[in-house]
């Protein structure tokens, strides 16, 4: 069993070592969780939710963007443990306890932003168990956060177990490591992510969203977010703590899956606007004339983004440490971009000639309630990979292996 | 937990509720709305409303508009609404049908296959089976999910707590808080009474644009109306099958083209 006791005093222990840089930066996104807990009450119980920038025209915004990136997030998350498990490469382990952390974040931050955005989050607590419309697909993704959570939070446990024997887990936690990690995998894009975009593919009101193509859209979408959100963590923080957690192998092979997500989600891309742009349709017509005008610079940084990184990625001379730093950390601002361009421009269009304009900006409480969620999610990653025992690194493992 | 019989059913006979359709088809009550097109003025003269109704209001449209704010019906605040929250009229959109502009009045359908009860998850939502679709108000969530569902931009969300004074409340509507989404009711208040009495923005209407009806009474107007064949449907195309009919007169005169009003103005979310 797990010695309480000692866990907590390493715990402690590891803590005090950190660093001031380290105990700075906690400070930090306390105040900037103040601040949007702080903002949340003001939207929750003092000024309603006419402060933010959401209006009758356009019900969604930005919270809805954050929720849809980070469940995509969580989903992408879970493709680590398929390798480590799935395909049996031992060269991921490292990464095994901060994917399925990533991935339990995220899926946290997301319930989050859909809890700031309803009306009233009390009542929608009750949501899948008492009140639901089984036409309704989202009582369906809201039921599945629970199981998601619950396998990640299984996965977790597993994970540390086998971490604590050294690595080596007996050969029922590893069976049970390895079921967990393709069940998750397949769960999380299948049973949670593929349902979010059909949740958007159903409305026929709204000609971006009503494509079939969306819900596999989505998995790819979520696919290479995750893997570029893990690379991005992964060098930053061995850049940070200067120890390789994994190799520039690993690195270099997680930057050949993003590639080939990113040009799944570029094809898919390039067809349904196509399809779009020829389908001749009034509000298709339309959403094409407002990606390509008014909201051109969100529609070039995804399509230029994306198509961007993955060129760097596709050459091996790109899948070195800056090339998939910088890869990286273009796909999130793209993969962001696309959200936006999804919920907010889909509702921009009017639905009746001479609405006027329509328009959208996050108020100043919306983006202090986002700011505070990513960065509780920040702040609980930073904490809990200080405090849970994490994988061995690379570099401690081949340094172990050359002084043996 | 999960209802297994429902869902399977559901996903059977896909999200269409036949059944209630065809009771709602053979029921008592079918109500549906008429809006004359040719008839909606938005420019009556201040003389001319003086005439006929009181003078709070310049122009006829408005009219129709803060009408239901003092019905407290409903807060389909609109393209013109009056204050943020507190509830106003129908969205009042124009569209470019003949070279100039038309006013045209835009509510809830109150769909047959509607849209926002297909996705409406705690089904806040609901068709009744008099065919009125009706929201709960203690089950809505406030998700927004139906209003981006809806077609139409019929549904409004209450931003705000809503501040209508005592006086100014009709005690036969409820108040509907703050985190809810709301939308037209037929005047269920008015018209389930089963006293004949029609909606307040029927009665409301200077120039007689609404007519309001059982569709099933083959002796109401509205099945007279529907003989025309010259009605159509908005965004027919949705297959939502709506209950608010438009009609274009036929007319021997030139139709009279009126003055738009000005742009809408402080109307959250438009520039
Ligand atoms: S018009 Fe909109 S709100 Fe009314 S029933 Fe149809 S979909 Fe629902
Ligand atoms: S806002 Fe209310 S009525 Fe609309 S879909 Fe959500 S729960 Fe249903």
């Amino acid at each position: 069993m797990i010695d309480l006791r000692k866990a907590y005093d390493r715990a402690l222990v590891s803590m005090k070592d950190a660093g001031r840089t380290y105990h700075i930066i906690l400070a930090i996104l306390l105040v900037l969780i103040a601040w949007g807990g702080f903002s949340w009450i003001r939207i929750m119980f003092i000024d309603g939710a006419g402060i933010t920038g959401s209006s009758d025209l356009v019900p969604w915004g930005i919270y809805i963007v954050g929720f849809v990136f980070f469940v995509g997030t969580s989903a992408g998350a879970s493709l680590v443990g398929l390798m480590i498990h799935g395909f049996g490469r031992k060269d991921y382990e490292p990464l095994g306890t901060r994917a399925i952390l990533v991935g339990f974040l995220s899926l946290t931050a997301a319930v989050l932003f859909l809890m700031s955005d309803v009306g009233n989050p009390i009542r929608a607590g009750l949501l899948p168990a008492v009140l639901r419309n089984p036409t309704s697909m989202l009582v369906y993704t809201s039921m599945t956060y629970a199981g998601f959570a619950a396998l990640m939070l299984s996965e977790l446990f597993f994970a540390i177990k086998i971490t604590l024997q050294g690595g080596k887990g007996s050969h029922r936690d590893e069976k049970m490591a390895q079921v967990l990690a393709v069940g998750a995998l397949l769960f999380a894009l299948m049973v949670v992510h593929a349902p979010h975009g059909a949740l958007f593919a159903f409305l026929k009101a709204r000609e971006m969203w009503n494509t079939p193509l969306l819900p596999a859209h989505f998995v790819t979408v979520a696919l290479a977010s995750g893997i570029a959100v893990i690379i991005h963590i992964t060098i930053v923080t061995s850049k940070i703590t200067r120890k390789e957690i994994v190799s520039k192998e690993t690195l270099s092979h997680m930057g050949g899956l993003l590639a080939f997500f990113l040009g799944v989600t570029l094809f898919m891309d390039f067809f349904d606007y196509l399809v779009m742009s020829y389908s001749g349709k009034p509000g298709g017509l339309e959403i094409w004339h407002f990606l390509t005008t008014d909201f051109y610079s969100f529609f070039l940084i995804n399509t230029i983004g994306m198509f961007g990184a993955m060129v760097i990625l596709l050459f091996k001379r790109g899948r070195t440490i800056p090339g998939l730093l910088i890869a990286s950390t273009i796909t999130i601002i793209a993969i962001l971009s696309y959200r936006w361009n999804l919920i907010v421009v889909a509702q921009i269009p009017p639905l009746f000639p001479g609405t006027g304009n329509i328009y959208y900006t996050p108020t100043v409480p919306e983006v202090a309630v986002v700011a505070g969620i990513v960065a509780l999610i920040s702040f609980l990653y930073l904490v809990l990979t200080r405090v849970l025992p994490m994988e061995e690194t690379y570099q401690e493992n081949r340094q172990m292996t050359i002084e043996n | 937990m999960l209802n297994l019989p429902v869902l399977l059913e559901a996903m059977c006979s896909g999200p269409r509720d036949w059944d209630l359709l065809q009771k709602i088809r053979s029921g008592p009550r079918n109500w549906v709305y008429w809006v004359i097109l040719s008839r909606v003025q938005p420019d009556l003269t201040p003389q001319n409303l003086k005439e006929r109704w009181s003078p709070y209001r310049e122009s006829s449209l408005e009219w129709c508009i803060t009408l239901f704010e003092t019905e407290s019906v409903t807060g389909v605040s609109g393209i013109y609404h009056p204050t943020e929250n507190p509830g106003a009229g129908t969205t009042m959109m124009y569209t470019k049908l003949r070279k100039d502009k038309w006013y045209m009045p835009v509510q809830c359908n109150h769909c047959d296959d509607a849209p926002c009860v297909q996705v409406c998850p705690t089904g806040a939502s609901y068709k009744d089976s008099d065919g009125i679709v009706m929201i709960n108000y203690d089950k809505c969530i406030g998700c927004r999910y139906c209003m981006v569902a809806c077609p139409y931009q019929a549904r409004r969300f209450n931003w705000f707590h809503p501040e209508v004074p005592y006086k100014d409340r009709n005690p036969l509507v409820p108040m509907r808080e703050e985190g809810v989404v709301e939308k037209c009711t037929f005047c269920v208040h008015r018209t389930r009474t089963g006293k004949g009495k029609t909606t307040r923005c029927v009665e409301a209407c200077p120039n007689k644009a609404r007519t309001f009806g059982n569709l099933n009474d083959p002796d109401s107007e509205v099945s007279r109306l529907i003989k025309s064949e010259r009605w159509w449907r908005l965004k027919d195309e949705l297959n939502t099958g709506c209950n608010i009919y438009y009609l274009t007169r036929h007319s021997k005169k030139r139709m009279r083209w009126y003055k738009p009003l000005p742009p809408p103005q402080n109307i959250r979310g438009l520039r």
